[in-house]
């Protein structure tokens, strides 16, 4: 019996949808009899689980509704942040970088969430344990 | 390519699957008249993200590929019956395909990874409601909160339930396509080693 080799590489790249057709092929025909890689995309489809969960929760800030909250110590340094953007306000900002903040103004980061681009859907979950779908009056 | 009873297609992702965020009003809109073509479209783009998200709840692949399918035909016979009013994918693919996830666990007598908080009665969409649990759930909310707004812009916009690719978050944000999946990676990883790291507990 010829073994093929492992796809943990490639296992994150099929979770979150950055595979060719040909390789997802690939992944899913060795993770239907490889069970230490059904065992770890398992664990790379519980990440994804997590922060769907924590996103549509809306426990990630929204970019329009994020608020600051400024701890004493950080009130001078806020104070004299403000006095100096007073000072400099006509100055052109850069671009946003990526780089992790601990003091973020989403605000001023954030631009307007616009997204027309779903429909809203409705799924109804009975107690009996049917499902009622977008059903008309 | 497989194909569902009902004469949907599972075709392959290919270009003509990959819309841009401007065309999936319409082709929303078409599937909800009942166009074939639209939905093949549309359960190209979406099916992997359901599987997924069958997965990360405990499911084996091919089971997870079964249930995915079956959830997608639910839909079909609901639009067909004219019952489907609304259309948010992959977010209703995802709830539709859970339920019967769940469904299935209940008949079988087990229970379904990750549902903890599941709660049947609960009105909200399953996407709403506690599937895992609080610890972890605090784990990856602590983590997104440490990362720069527009690491979090890009994770509220893959996670959101939108249903957009990575070129259309990149396009959105003003990112490469590369870069969107190299900060979706970063965040990733650290999850993953939090995850670990519980387990090792």
């Amino acid at each position: 019996m010829i073994e093929r080799p492992h796809v943990t590489s490639m296992l994150e790249s099929y979770v979150i949808g950055a595979l060719s057709d040909a390789d997802v092929a690939r992944v899913e025909a060795h993770v239907v009899s490889c069970s230490a890689c059904a065992a770890s995309l398992q664990r790379e489809a519980e990440l994804d689980v997590a922060f769907e969960a924590v996103v549509s929760s809306q426990r990630v800030p929204a970019r329009s509704s994020t608020t600051v909250k400024l701890s004493s110590s950080m009130a001078l340094g806020a104070a004299l942040a403000m006095a100096a953007a007073m000072l400099l306000w006509l100055v052109p900002r850069g671009d946003d970088t990526h780089a992790p903040s601990t003091q973020e103004t989403p605000s001023a980061h954030w631009e307007e969430n616009v997204d027309a681009s779903t429909f809203t859907a409705s799924l109804d979950l009975q107690a009996d344990g049917a499902s009622r779908l977008g059903v008309k009056d | 390519m497989a194909n569902l009873p009902l004469g949907i297609a599972l075709v392959p992702v290919d270009g003509s699957a990959q819309t841009t965020s401007n065309d999936v009003n319409d082709l929303g809109a078409r599937a909800l008249r009942g166009d074939e073509a639209a939905w093949n479209v549309l359960v190209a783009r979406h099916n992997q993200r359901v599987v997924v998200a069958l997965l990360g709840r405990g499911l084996p692949l091919e089971r997870a590929k079964d249930i995915a399918q079956e959830a997608w035909l639910r839909l079909l016979e609901q639009q067909r019956a004219g019952k489907l009013t609304e259309l948010k994918l992959p977010a209703l693919a995802i709830t539709q395909a859970t339920f019967l996830a769940l469904d299935a666990a209940r008949r079988d007598n087990r229970t379904l990874a990750l549902t903890d908080g599941f709660d049947a009665a609960d009105p909200r969409p399953l996407s709403e409601q506690r599937l895992i649990g609080e610890e972890r759930l605090a784990r990856a909310e602590r983590l997104l909160a440490k990362c720069s707004p527009s690491a979090r812009e890009v994770f509220s916009l893959v996670y959101g339930g939108g249903g957009l690719s990575h070129a259309d978050v990149a396009e959105r944000v003003g990112l490469s396509v590369q870069r969107v999946r190299q900060i979706v990676c970063e965040v990733r990883k650290e999850l993953r080693r939090a995850f670990e790291e519980d387990g090792d507990d």
